[in-house]
């Protein structure tokens, strides 16, 4: 709907202007027209409700286009401007008159620019009198309605003198300016001159002569306390100290309050809006020191919009008849549109960077991109019939549903989570314990020998039984203490024959924890072996640090990688590394893992650096999967992996009585428990699914 | 350009150390080993600002007003207990080393052994959590495995083709890992060219 | 009383607090973790500052010749700019060291990835059409290799994440490789099985041990 259309008072069509008669019921739009003589259909209505939030109550004015949507609501009002208003309008478009034939020149197409969201509202800086009732504080909630109205009266009093509001008789022509943004420097330049009368009523505990006929009869004690409020709100302190004090009236200057400072140090702190509170404490430099005082900016923006706070803050018993004017109805969508108090909020605020430091309330783009707005509830009232609600309502739920995140469906288990758990927990350790404390050896150990675990087998051989001069093996102890049992387990055996026969061993880690563990797995394994002494075979050259780019230091530069042992001492004076260069120095090299990924940087830095000499893996069961294509590509000569591996080694050497052996019946029963577990799980499922197949047949 | 001191960096200190690998010109190799030399000693300081980060944490969570963890309080005398006497003893030291073979080895060793306990429990499960081929295929897969590892089979060696089949089984899962490897090892290709052409910059963070 | 004995208490009552996870979560089992954290970052810390620090930083600045007193510079300037890394403010100057750290890292990655992986495994895939004399033999070869390669090919399509533009806005992979990619998932579910596997069994391993260090110790206590 244009803002050209005229709204048929009874049926509530829109029409166009030059239309004579309704186009729908035919009645004459000539009295919808002329309002102003016309006596409001509803005149107990409270225009003033309208903006606390009650705005459907609000009576409707055809004439202005931006109440359209109202106008569908069929309660249409007629708008009279009250006797005081329209003398201050008089007065003032025969002052302004040149300003104002200016302000209409910006064409018809501002027509367009109707404040059909917060943006616009926010624009203007209309404060609605439930965002001002909203700064105050909250323990006199009736008070505080009554403060917030009257001085703000003064304050648009005032601000009606303005060529761009009073001047308009056209509510497009206000509405273009508050959305003119871009015109403020103008704006600015306009009313300057004018900036001292506009806040003479703010400081002044006396009402200007000039408009003491125009005051609404209000209370005095709330007008009293009104006034302060209304300072602290328009009066920083650094504006009061500034310009202003220079052009204070003389009835001003005479009352006992010297300055804007003065007032503000007045005012009780309990009657203070948390955020102006915060301003007072904090009061901008940048302003004091600005020849435009902070409130104009705020005067500035409220020309346009705040014309309907100024409303006298009557009882409502004592209000002049509750007549919307034209120019007030078609602001009055601005707070409509925008009912939260966002643009409260962005007067208190401050700019800190840019060319408008320091200025308060101008226009907060932030917001207006992040802040969205409710639509306009009151406006729109829709006639649906019962049927229609009913769709709606099934519309509602579908997209709440669509919306809501699937339930959870709890699993469905013989027995609640922890108690099954507990039982495998206990079954499980019983059955192992029970195994391990009876010794017993009833199982068999593997007889199909992987062909990885072969070549493991014989590769080591082939190293171990270098004697002259003896093997010296890099072992790389990179497994965590987790696996410490299950590796120390497996790699016990092979690092005792290389320990029996004289090999030189030069252990290394990746791993923070494998030094120690290396050290404590070569001790454990030399246990019991003749004429054996530690240092003579053993070197610790520690940790590694840096994992992939360490290995690469170590294949081309061991003495760089790894200088010191574990004491932190120097090792490359020890015999055992004697003319090392680089890793291939070495006869092979060990790699005790428990990670796939640092089976990997192993393979990738350092084996191409071997040159030929042996790569052997000794790795737990959980990583053999995924170093087995790397032994399959014959990057790695052989690979003992996992209590099996061991075994099948343990066979191949002969040896029967490793801790491998002690192990195994308890290592093969808890295998088959798990077995079982993974079977009598599938086949529980598999009944389940069954039975629901079944039933869900029986309901077909 | 973001961190144009550190890009070129890592551009510099990258394309060294990769020419490096691929080119024999003698002269590289030094400096590519002193690079990553240097790189193995800051990977070592960052290790340690790393722990004096998580020291700083735990401090703040027991100092902290809201919430306030006491068991960090554990943390931090564990940690300044072993410091010391890592810093008075050595590494190398006997008793010192007794910090990770009798602490970390039985903490860590039983949360294996409770993931054991859990897998069982989590064993009975596992249709009910995942259905379909996949999920058939992955428990066939595991049960298999699980009893070639446990050699229960052993028993039948005599069995006619029973090797070769247990063998063929045996190398199945190398054809999927050998793959995995693969795409690991292109995605570690693809990250580190992206890096060395600062499409990626991690560091500027 | 021995200190071997008091070592091995506290690794029996640390084991006894882990274990109680099994009963659910409880402030034992906290206890026994926040002290792992502790120790371990201590540990750690030690190892740095004697292996690192002191041997690779300190010990030559203070021993090595000129030139190399210089070269150490670098790394030293590099972890002391690390330092910032503490601080948010400044934060900022750390990012020097990890650009150098992660251009060296990236550089070594790469060159592992390409020479290590890549080239091995590919020769991997191919070294079984290798073929031996012996016919029987060398079709078993084959037959094994072919398997192999194609499931290597097909978990790599699996992998593939490229698609095609079909029509407006549906992305369709080619259907060679969505075929070749359902194929590779079975090839994945049987390597994954394999981990599964391999994983109950090393955990089970650590939990026989485990409950053998238990019963050993209560052996040597009581009996």
């Amino acid at each position: 709907m244009t803002m050209n259309e005229v709204i048929c008072p009874y049926c509530g069509t829109p029409n166009r202007p030059e239309d004579d008669r309704c186009k729908s019921c035919h009645r004459p739009l000539d009295s919808s027209r002329d309002r102003k003589s016309r006596t409001p259909e509803r005149e107990d209505l409270d225009w003033l409700a309208g903006f606390r939030g009650d705005t459907s109550d609000l009576p409707q004015n055809p004439d202005s286009p931006a109440e359209s949507g109202d106008q569908e609501s069929g309660q249409l009002e007629e708008a009279e401007i009250p006797e005081w208003l329209e003398r201050i309008r008089r007065r003032s478009m025969e002052d302004r008159m040149r300003h104002e034939m200016q302000t209409r020149r910006l064409g018809p197409d501002t027509s367009s620019h109707l404040p059909a969201s917060g943006e616009e509202s926010d624009v203007s800086k209309d404060k609605s009198p439930e965002e001002e009732a909203s700064a105050q504080t909250p323990q006199e909630p009736e008070q505080t309605e009554q403060d917030t109205g009257e001085p703000e009266t003064f304050a648009d009093l005032t601000a009606l003198e303005e060529p761009y509001s009073l001047g308009l008789e056209e509510p497009q022509l206000a509405e273009k300016e508050s959305s003119e943004t871009e015109d403020a420097t103008d704006w600015l330049e306009q009313i300057l001159p004018e900036k001292p009368d506009a806040d003479f009523e703010f400081p002044g505990r006396e009402l200007p002569t000039e408009f003491a006929d125009e005051e609404p009869a209000a209370d005095e004690e709330s007008e009293k306390d009104t006034w302060k409020g209304t300072e602290l709100e328009t009066f920083p302190e650094g504006a009061g100290q500034g310009d202003f004090k220079t052009e204070l009236p003389d009835w001003f200057e005479e009352s006992e309050v010297g300055s804007g400072e003065e007032l503000f140090m007045e005012i009780p702190g309990d009657i203070l809006p948390e955020s102006e509170q915060a301003e007072e404490a904090e009061p901008s430099g940048e302003l004091a020191g600005s020849p435009i005082p902070a409130e104009m900016t705020e005067s500035e923006a409220e020309i346009s919009g705040e014309v309907e706070p100024s409303l006298p803050p009557k009882k409502e018993s004592e209000l002049e008849e509750a007549h919307i004017p034209g120019w007030l109805e078609a602001i009055r969508p601005i707070e409509s549109v925008a009912p939260e108090r966002f643009a409260a909020d962005a007067d208190n605020q401050t700019e800190t960077q840019g060319p408008l430091a320091g200025f308060q309330g101008v226009i907060p783009a932030g917001e207006l991109v992040s802040r969205t707005t409710k639509s306009p509830d009151q406006s729109l009232k829709l006639q649906v019939s019962e049927k229609q609600s009913v769709y709606a309502g099934l519309l509602e739920n579908l997209i709440a549903d669509e919306g809501r995140p699937a339930e959870h469906k709890p699993e469905k288990a013989a027995a609640p989570s922890a108690v099954l758990r507990f039982l495998v927990g206990l079954i499980l350790i019983g059955l192992l314990a029970f195994l391990l404390v009876n010794g017993t050896q009833f199982s068999q150990l593997p007889r199909l020998y992987p062909l990885e675990t072969v070549t493991f087998y014989d590769s080591f051989q082939q190293l171990r039984q270098l004697q002259q001069p003896p093997a010296r093996v890099l072992v790389a102890a990179d497994y965590e203490p987790a696996l410490t049992g299950e590796i120390q387990t497996i790699a016990s055996l092979p690092i005792r024959q290389l320990l029996e026969t004289g090999s030189l061993l030069v252990l290394v880690s990746t791993v923070p924890g494998g030094p120690a563990l290396g050290q404590q797995l070569v001790e454990n394994a030399a246990n019991g072996l003749e004429n054996f002494q530690l240092e003579d075979q053993v070197i610790n050259l520690g940790y590694l640090v840096g994992g992939s780019a360490s290995l690469a230091s170590l294949a081309v530069q061991p003495s760089t990688a790894a200088p010191a042992r574990l004491d932190g001492t120097y090792a490359w004076d020890s015999p055992i590394l004697a003319g090392i260069q680089s890793v291939a120095d070495f006869d092979g090299l060990v790699l005790l893992t428990d990670n796939p990924e640092t089976a990997r940087a192993w393979v990738e830095q350092v084996q191409l650096h071997l040159g030929g000499r042996p790569l052997l893996v000794i790795s737990s069961a959980q990583a053999a999967p995924m170093i087995l294509p790397y032994y399959q590509s014959n990057q790695i000569q052989g690979v003992m992996a996992g209590l099996s591996g061991s075994a099948v080694y343990e066979q191949l050497a002969g040896n029967g009585s490793s801790p491998t052996r002690a192990y195994w019946d308890a290592y093969q029963a808890g295998i088959l428990v798990v077995i079982a577990a993974i079977l009598i799980g599938g086949l529980i499922s598999a009944v389940q699914a069954a039975l629901q197949r079944r039933t869900s047949r029986k309901r077909n | 350009m973001r961190a144009p001191v550190s890009t070129a960096i890592a551009i510099a200190a990258g394309l060294v150390v990769l020419l490096g690998y691929f080119l024999p010109v003698p002269e590289l190799t030094p400096v590519r080993s002193a690079m990553i030399d240097w790189a193995v000693i800051v990977a070592g300081s960052a290790g340690l600002i790393a722990i004096i980060h998580l020291i700083k944490v735990h401090w703040k969570k027991l100092t902290s007003s809201q919430n306030q963890d006491y068991y960090s309080l554990i943390t931090l005398i564990a940690f300044f207990l072993t410091l010391a006497a890592g810093l008075l003893l050595g590494p190398g030291d006997n008793r010192f080393q007794k910090v990770v073979t009798s602490i970390q080895v039985p903490i860590e060793a039983s949360l294996m052994g409770v993931l054991a306990i859990s897998l069982t429990f989590s064993s009975i499960r596992l249709f009910q959590r995942r259905k379909g081929w996949m999920a058939l295929t992955f428990a066939i897969s595991a049960v298999v495995f699980l009893i070639l590892t446990s050699g229960i089979l052993s028993v039948s060696d005599q069995v006619p083709f029973l090797k070769e089949i247990l063998s063929a089984l045996n190398a199945l899962p190398i054809a999927g890992a050998r793959g995995i490897l693969l795409g690991i090892a292109l995605g570690s290709l693809t990250t580190g060219l992206r890096i060395l052409l600062a499409a990626d910059r991690p560091y500027s963070g | 009383m021995p200190a071997d004995l008091i070592w091995t208490l506290v690794a029996f009552f640390l084991t006894l607090l882990v274990l109680s996870y099994a009963l659910g979560d409880n402030p034992l089992f906290q206890i026994a973790s926040y002290l792992f954290v502790g120790v371990t970052a201590g540990y750690v810390a030690v190892l740095i500052i004697y292996q690192v620090l002191w041997a690779k930083l300190a010990l030559p600045l203070l021993t090595a010749p000129l030139e190399q007193r210089l070269l150490t510079l670098v790394p030293l300037v590099l972890s002391f700019l690390l330092i910032f890394k503490l601080f948010p403010s400044a934060a900022a100057l750390g990012n020097i060291s990890m650009a150098f750290l992660v251009g060296v890292g990236a550089a070594v990655a790469i060159g592992g990835a390409f020479t290590g992986t890549l080239f091995g495994q590919i020769q991997g895939a191919i070294s079984p059409f290798d073929l031996p004399d012996d016919a029987g033999a060398a079709l078993a070869q084959a037959a094994g290799g072919f398997v192999l390669l194609f499931g290597t090919m097909t978990s790599l399509a699996y992998f593939h994440f490229g698609a095609r533009r079909s029509g407006q806005v549906n992305l369709r992979q080619p259907k060679v490789v969505s075929l070749f990619a359902r194929i590779g998932q079975v090839f994945i579910a049987i390597t994954l099985g394999a981990l599964f596997a391999g994983v109950i069994a090393a955990a089970l391993t650590a939990l026989i041990e485990r409950l053998d260090f238990i019963i050993q110790f209560l052996y040597s206590f009581f009996v």
